[in-house]
């Protein structure tokens, strides 16, 4: 079931339901693996929804970009099955990327103040983890930025 | 009151049962203590925040269930919670819960299913489920509210020919038509939300006969 994302002018598909449905085959042993839940990286103060439609897109860009280039690639796990729904979140999500990296080539996916700071503070909170536990913690909050993004 | 923590063993199968947003966190008592005067204390966590906090109705009771539904209420935000066994001067470490989502994980009720037969035709009319409320009184939130994509799967069985089909509707009236006059069907309905799956409550079986066919009733005469 694909999902109409609208990020300001910039329009795009992606089948989240399909995300989802993965996600929650390794989701529980992700996010027991994470000890601080006293931390949130993705905060109800830098959500996707509540940013204003133009620099939606940009930060999605950015979000991306961390799990693509920080989280996915850089979570350690002998469980080959774990390995197997991490290579498939990456896909789906480069395919996306893609999708906004389109929008880019339009001018439609400006970067203004509040994406911008909206990002730092969350690498801020990403990096104020040590860096596997931040990995852990950001991929067992998936469910977080899919819900973010379907409530575009 | 102290007590010698890991004197006992742990409950076990702790986990919420979540149906319309009402979440019951249910445990089973210790393995070896079945039937001794175990009391328990629950206490739960919101993801992100700083501390554990206690429910004063469930600290040093004997049931092994706990009504957290208004302290878990924000249904976007994740949780945990946990209990601990007591027995006299002993007590168990904390047995916890996985993170819990509610928007993702309570299961959908069924709805309210209201039959009305014809020859050969029977008219369900569905009430979509109602989210769990703190008051009554309370103004109700149907669950379809949450989730714009929750459908209805329906399924129909005709006892003569013992065949049965179900279909999937998004809306809240579906019409059976070219059915079998003088025949009794029963029908049950299913809300679903697509995507991950979650436990699924059918509604009761409700079975109804169409009217006998007009036409050969009038032959009869």
């Amino acid at each position: 079931e694909l999902r109409t994302l609208r990020l300001g002018s910039c329009v795009i598909t992606a089948n989240l339901q399909a995300i989802r449905n993965v996600f929650s085959e390794i989701r529980d042993s992700v996010q027991a693996r994470d000890e601080n839940i006293d931390m949130r990286i993705l905060r109800n103060t830098g959500s996707l929804q509540d940013t204003k439609p133009s620099d939606r897109c940009c930060l999605l860009r950015h979000l991306l970009r961390l799990y693509l280039d920080r989280v996915f690639k850089n979570y350690q796990t002998s469980d080959h099955h774990t390995l197997r729904i991490i290579s498939n979140l990456a896909n789906s999500f480069l395919t996306i990327k893609k999708d906004l990296g389109i929008c880019h080539d339009h001018m439609t996916c400006h970067c203004g103040k509040e994406a911008t700071e909206k990002y730092r503070q969350i690498l801020h909170h990403f990096e104020e983890l040590e860096p596997q536990a931040a990995v852990v913690k950001a991929l067992g909050e998936l469910n977080i930025l899919l819900r973010w993004m379907e409530e575009m | 009151a102290t007590c010698v923590s890991g004197g006992l063993p742990q409950p076990t199968n702790i986990t919420f049962i979540s149906i319309n947003m009402q979440n019951i966190l249910r445990w089973n008592p210790p393995a070896e203590l079945q039937g001794a005067e175990v009391t328990y204390t629950v206490q739960y966590f919101i993801y992100g925040q700083k501390k554990w906090l206690s429910k004063p109705e469930c600290r040093n009771i004997n049931r092994t269930y706990c009504d957290l539904s208004v302290e878990t209420s924000d249904y976007e935000h994740q949780y945990y919670a946990k209990v601990k066994a007591m027995w006299e001067t002993n007590c168990s470490r904390w047995a916890e819960t996985t993170r819990f989502y509610p928007f993702l994980e309570t299961q959908i009720g069924p709805p309210e299913v209201a039959l009305t037969t014809g020859e050969k035709s029977i008219s369900i009319t569905l009430t979509a489920p109602e989210k769990w409320k703190r008051n009554p009184e309370d103004s109700t939130v149907f669950m379809q509210q949450i989730y714009p994509n929750l459908k209805y799967n329906v399924s129909v069985y005709n006892t003569k020919s013992k065949r049965m089909w179900s279909q999937s509707i998004t809306n809240h009236t579906l019409v059976l038509s070219w059915l079998e006059p003088s025949t009794l069907y029963c029908v049950q309905v299913e809300a679903f939300i697509p995507g991950p799956p979650r436990l699924i409550q059918p509604s009761h079986k409700q079975c109804v006969s169409t009217l006998e066919d007009q036409a050969s009733a009038l032959k009869v005469r």
